[in-house]
């Protein structure tokens, strides 16, 4: 009996850890996110050819050949031609919403757009352009929840697919949220 | 007619020097190579993505029609990839996977090395029978403490950690033949002596005022430093155990 006893604590424990879970405890009032939604992701689903930008939010890097490639967070790939190392210079920058990691191969970098998996054709510096895209498969780089740091709860507002895709997280006061992480 | 010729001559001319353009601008073939903390990776015809939880396979043989293959369940906090000849080397808050490419639409894991320190950042990278990984355990990776740990992988299938060091709080790492660099934040970057392969003898510390170093790639003659504000390009060509300056790109 006893085992059943904590046995039925610890389910309780995993599951109440779940995102989506809803239980009575939740408070009416509190400072969460809420989504913000693009009713049409044609242009969150651009792939461009942009000038150089000023890097605000740099992340991961890679390199090939004279140039360095720098992920914008949630933007973008800065380029950087250093052929000659002492006077590098940025030679422009691709546009890809919710861009966070990358690779290249063969003049093609793999790169994510929301969920895609998308191929850029970068062999020829004036034709930059979307080669292939493989749809949904990186499910945990859009925007499904709010940031979390550390290990506070975080409640925000259950998404709705059928508001369009979420292009950012608002933080405010929420009520009677349904969700946290 | 003359005109026509010459014309065509342009024209082919001009084919020519953007085709030597175009090859020269991605460096062709060449193999290109990621920071540390990397998630994405490519090896063979394929390229490999590691989430929190799992890694993903795409066979890229058609390099832009990439064909979705597998899901492998790794474990928890999954965090980087390192390609290196036919195996990958996971790093996670906790251990260091290695998976085996034998098949490479579906690899298969072959160990796996449970830190003695848990809850840290770690990428990890590796050549030969060595592999290096950098542990944090301050700011949102958890308690303990921070350290380079050096696994002997001659048995592929039951690393043996060889040696542990401290350090102050790490970030990305690279090596490049001897040598080895590893970030620490505002510390700089650590460069180590990595001749006895086990044995990591620290040299010099590169640092620049207000400058905090978090990623790493020697690349050829260079060594491409990510820091707070932008890049800092070292040469490596004279002394790779004594990296020179050799610019700054400011964001």
């Amino acid at each position: 009996m006893r085992s059943i006893i904590s046995l039925t604590a610890i389910a309780i424990i995993i599951f109440s850890s779940c995102d989506y879970k809803n239980t009575s405890n939740l408070p009416s009032q509190v400072e969460g996110y809420s989504p913000a939604y693009a009713p049409d992701a044609t242009t969150f689903k651009q792939i461009t050819a942009e000038p150089a930008r000023t890097t605000v939010n740099g992340g991961k890097i890679y390199t090939v050949g004279n140039l360095l490639f720098q992920v914008e967070q949630d933007s973008g790939i800065h380029i950087i031609n250093y052929a000659n190392p002492s006077s590098p210079q940025k030679l422009g920058f691709i546009r890809s919403f919710l861009c966070k990691e990358l690779s290249v191969k063969n003049g093609f970098i793999y790169t994510n757009n929301l969920s895609d998996l998308v191929v850029i054709d970068i062999n020829n510096p004036n034709n930059i352009r979307e080669v292939g895209r493989t749809s949904g498969v990186f499910p945990d780089l859009a925007l499904q929840y709010p940031p979390k740091a550390g290990f506070a709860k975080v409640y925000f507002e259950c998404p709705d697919p059928t508001k369009g895709i979420i292009t950012g997280w608002k933080k405010q006061t929420i009520h009677n949220p349904k969700c946290w992480r | 007619m003359k005109t026509i010729y010459q014309l065509l001559i342009i024209i082919l001319l001009t084919g020519l020097i953007n085709c030597t353009k175009e090859s020269a601008f991605v460096g062709g073939n060449t193999t290109g190579a990621s920071g540390s903390t990397a998630r994405f990776t490519t090896s063979g015809n394929y390229l490999y993505v590691v989430d929190n939880v799992s890694l993903k396979s795409f066979d890229i043989s058609n390099n832009t029609n990439p064909v979705y293959k597998s899901k492998t369940d790794i474990g928890i906090n999954i965090e980087t990839i390192f390609p290196y000849k036919d195996k990958l080397f996971i790093g996670s808050s906790s251990s260091m996977y290695i998976y085996s490419l034998a098949d490479p639409a579906r690899p298969v894991r072959i160990a796996k090395a449970e830190y003695t320190i848990r809850m840290a950042c770690d990428p990890v990278v590796a050549k030969d029978n060595v592999a290096y990984a950098t542990l944090r355990a301050n700011g949102s990776c958890g308690g303990g403490i921070s350290a380079l740990v050096v696994y002997n992988i001659t048995d592929i299938a039951d690393p043996k950690l060889e040696t542990t060091i401290p350090l102050s709080g790490p970030y990305g790492l690279g090596l490049k033949d001897n040598s080895l660099y590893v970030c620490e934040g505002p510390g700089g970057i650590k460069v180590f002596n990595i001749t006895s392969i086990y044995n990591p003898i620290p040299g010099v510390i590169l640092t620049a005022a207000g400058t905090s170093f978090y990623d790493v790639i020697p690349y050829g003659n260079v060594l491409i430093a990510q820091v707070n504000d932008g890049f800092i390009l070292y040469d490596l060509s004279v002394n790779p155990h004594q990296p020179t300056f050799l610019s700054r790109i400011q964001n």
